[in-house]
């Protein structure tokens, strides 16, 4: 049935909006930065894992750790080359920092792979469902499932562990959670490891559905995540997945009108109007 | 490098100074930072060629009329402003980007992507312009925005925008009605960015709607950041200097846009202010020389 | 008594919280009326309702017999009321001249003068400003370069741009030293000698019995005693929402 087909493409997609909106909102929630640069480090994540698939091993499962490893670290480097210097500044001195670093990197993957589209030839293989209502292929089970083991993963650690503790410390008062012994830089800098580690995951698992790896590729994915953000309510995890979630649905859901072409892209920053007017502390906001 | 080159790149510095010294009343004076301004470019540039190209008018009838169109749009398009402040203000611009892109691409009256072609070159004296007559009009126009902008921020409401910028709760119990000055540096803005656009739609020939992108308006507040934000002579400076250098710089076109990325990442950590904004490096070391100029005349004249 | 400011029942309900209830204000016209009470007592709400950055919950404000409750700030500063704040807030990045030229704009702001008029125009008369709050040396600094106590001067310099007849300060003692006390009451009787009224709120009970012609006591947002310092010291129900401030107070009337 279509509307099943149509929810799967809904989950795939809004699980890439997912696994990139805990990055912002995480960061968003101590530092109150946008991170525009989290796109670059989509697309880093998506070009490690070509790199590791051409050079080590064509195996998935070799390609995904490695390529999340190195956006973590990509991400922590970013907040400790960068941001650490930025935050008693005004709010436009990082955020113009992050669009300069964002274009700067795009351009980097540009020079260092060339600008056309290359295919990632990983080899894995996965469930998949084939009924005569449904089918979803391996691919989709794979982001579905993964998505959703990464997040289990993210609320026990937020939930369950000290670092989880000193992070929603952070969000509230960082002043006060420094002052109670919580080690503040830590926190930021774990904070940027995990979210950047999850926005390369989500490179390489959309560079694996579409089979292709090219040096915009985290443009649209940036600027829809941040309608997420917003959506969601600036600084809630959950807010944001659930966000990312429905979005997906209502672009998925609008895109495949057929009496009404809707430019798909429109329809989230429509969202994000509608939402910054009207409520403006998103679904779930504080 | 021909005459007709030169004047290619004047006419195309001249249309970003006026972008930058328009961007400047709105994020400068105003604080409203905007990351959507080359949406008013492009509200500019399609008023004017569909007047042109759909109504017949001519170039100099279109302006006063694409003016007002681009300022009441800009009205609009800055409502968001009145009810959100700084980085959802940042995305809602953004935002308002997309969405005037996607509107120019989707509707067959806009031309769709396929854009609105054969804008003619204005006509004076039965003929049309010359290259060079052209870039006089566009530097006359140039001129014409900053001069008047240079009035303006010597004006009370300049005083409000500015005091406004910093903090809305001094200034509204200072009288300033906060609202209705926003709109002001929304209008203000966007009729000058709609001259910006007017210039280019009939000295290219077309307009299409990845010209007027979220790009763009990047390209734009770097120049002015890059320049000196809050400053006119800033916003002239970083459009006349982020357009001049890559063409002297050729061999390194490829690197463009590296360059630019990471010239905005150094400048917003070293010298914040601009080059030539207030408190900087090099305007610190020209207002020093002045002044040593100025006692120097005084002496003399002793 | 008719004064220049009068509120009747005013109340401000935060859902359960009573910030300001059924307050009853009388202010005479040139007089310097002290608002005290300890912490969370209502005092800043209180300000906040005259100044119409709050709307009562209940109750209405007259000023000069014209009832103003529910206006918003610009409409309050326009009919003659000024204010400061609890922080400091000037326009940092402004220069002193500057940032009482901003304030000196409230006449032009809406008008057609607006994008017309040069503000350099008005510098002779904010000059005298600064000369008046002794702040003319410092004229061209930036705001954010003085000492906090000049910078509550300038403050006081902004609000008088303003041409008002009533002013409210909120705390203009706080955070200054002894020798930074006595020019600010100086300054605040030249005001008053040029006609104003003063409303303040102060934590400062010395500052407060010292310069204050009558006083007005809040305690958890209503109005507990009422009167002149004197009055104000011996009173029971003041002395027992300080509980430890009475020493201060019981040595000003001894």
């Amino acid at each position: 049935m279509l509307i099943w087909q149509n929810l799967v493409y809904a989950l795939v997609l809004g699980s890439t909006y997912a696994l990139m909106v805990i990055g912002l909102t995480m960061i968003y929630g101590i530092l109150k930065i946008l991170h525009i640069a989290h796109a670059g480090i989509y697309t880093l994540g998506a070009y490690v894992g070509l790199f590791i698939l051409l050079h080590l091993s064509d195996n998935f499962w070799v390609a995904l750790p490695l390529a999340m490893l190195a956006s973590g670290l990509a991400g922590v480097l970013i907040y400790r080359g960068m941001y650490y210097y930025m935050l008693t500044k005004p709010r436009i001195i990082p955020l113009i920092s992050s669009i300069g670093l964002f274009i700067a990197l795009q351009e980097l993957y540009r020079l260092v792979a060339g600008p056309y589209q290359k295919a990632f030839p990983a080899k894995f293989s996965f469930l998949s469902i084939k009924t005569e209502y449904l089918i979803v292929t391996s691919k989709q089970m794979l982001i579905i499932v993964l998505t959703a083991v990464f997040l289990l993963a993210l609320y026990f650690i937020i939930n369950r562990t000290k670092l989880g503790l000193g992070w929603q410390a952070c969000s509230q008062d960082i002043e006060m959670a420094g002052a109670m012994g919580v080690n503040v830089n830590r926190v930021v800098a774990l904070n940027f490891f995990i979210g950047s580690a999850l926005a390369g995951a989500a490179g390489v698992l959309m560079a694996l559905y579409r089979n292709s790896v090219y040096p915009t590729m985290g443009a649209v994915v940036a600027y829809k995540a941040f309608v997420v953000v917003v959506l969601g309510g600036f600084g809630s995890v959950t807010g944001g997945v659930v966000a990312g979630l429905l979005l997906a649905l209502v672009e998925t859901m609008l895109g495949s009108l057929e009496w009404f072409e809707f430019p798909r892209d429109a329809i989230a920053f429509l969202v994000l109007i509608f939402t910054l007017m009207f409520r403006p502390k998103g679904l779930f906001g504080r | 490098m021909t005459l007709g080159y030169a004047l290619t790149i004047g006419v195309f510095i001249g249309i970003f100074t006026i972008l930058t010294v328009s961007l400047n009343i709105l994020t400068g004076y105003a604080r409203q930072v905007s990351l959507g301004h080359a949406a008013f470019f492009g509200i500019g540039a399609y008023s004017s060629a569909i007047l042109a190209v759909k109504c017949g008018l001519s170039f100099w009838a279109a302006l006063p009329i694409t003016i007002v169109i681009t300022a009441l749009v800009g009205v609009f398009l800055g409502l968001p402003s009145l009810r959100v402040s700084h980085d959802f203000l940042v995305l809602s611009t953004i935002g308002l980007n997309f969405i005037v892109v996607a509107i120019f691409n989707y509707f067959p009256f806009f031309g769709g992507s396929m854009g609105i072609i054969d804008i003619p070159m204005p006509r004076l004296l039965g003929r049309p312009l010359s290259n060079l007559e052209y870039f006089i009009l566009t530097l006359s126009l140039v001129f014409l925005t900053v001069l008047t902008s240079y009035y303006l921020s010597k004006t009370w409401g300049r005083l409000a925008m500015e005091a406004m910028g910093e903090d809305e709760v001094a200034a509204k119990s200072m009288g300033i009605n906060v609202p209705k000055f926003k709109i002001y540096a929304f209008a203000i803005s966007s009729a000058y960015a709609g001259i910006a656009g007017s210039l280019w739609a009939h000295y290219v020939g077309s307009v299409f709607p990845h010209n007027f992108s979220f790009d763009r308006s990047v390209a734009i507040l770097s120049m002015l950041v890059f320049g000196g934000m809050g400053t006119i002579r800033g916003a002239v400076f970083g459009a006349v200097l982020l357009r001049l250098i890559p063409e002297f710089f050729r061999f390194v076109e490829n690197y463009r846009m590296l360059i630019y990325g990471g010239l905005l990442v150094l400048m917003i950590m070293f010298q914040p202010m601009g080059l030539l904004g207030k408190g900087s490096f090099i305007w610190n070391g020209i207002e020093s020389l002045l002044s040593r100029l100025r006692s120097r005349g005084m002496r003399a004249v002793e | 008594m008719k004064g220049i400011l009068e509120t009747h029942d005013l109340s401000k309900h935060f859902g359960g919280l009573k910030a300001v209830d059924g307050v009853d204000l009388q202010v005479a016209e040139g007089e310097i009326h002290g608002i005290i009470g300890p912490n969370g007592a209502g005092k800043t709400t209180l300000f906040n309702l005259i100044t119409g950055y709050l709307k009562p919950t209940r109750g209405r404000i007259w000023f000069k017999g014209r009832r103003i409750d529910g206006l918003g700030p610009h409409r309050i500063v326009k009919l003659g009321i000024a204010r400061t704040f609890q922080i400091v807030r000037p326009f940092t990045e402004l220069t002193v001249l500057e940032n009482v030229l901003v304030a000196w704009g409230y006449r032009y702001y809406d008008t057609g003068k607006v994008f017309w008029g040069r503000y350099g125009s008005a510098r002779e008369e904010g000059l005298k400003i600064l000369e008046f709050a002794g702040l003319k040396e410092r004229r061209n600094l930036p705001a954010g370069a003085l000492p906090i106590g000049l910078q509550r001067r300038l403050e006081i310099a902004r609000a008088i741009a303003l041409n008002p007849s009533l002013l409210l300060l909120d705390e203009p003692a706080a955070g200054l030293t002894e020798e930074e006390i006595t020019q600010l009451k100086e300054l605040i009787r030249k005001i008053v000698a040029q006609g104003l009224t003063v409303i303040l709120v102060e934590h400062r009970m010395r500052f407060v019995m010292d310069i204050c012609a009558r006083i007005t006591v809040l305690d958890r947002g209503r109005v507990i005693a009422e009167g002149q310092p004197r009055e104000i010291a011996t009173d029971p129900k003041v002395i027992e929402a300080y509980l430890g401030v009475s020493k201060e107070a019981k040595g000003v009337t001894s």
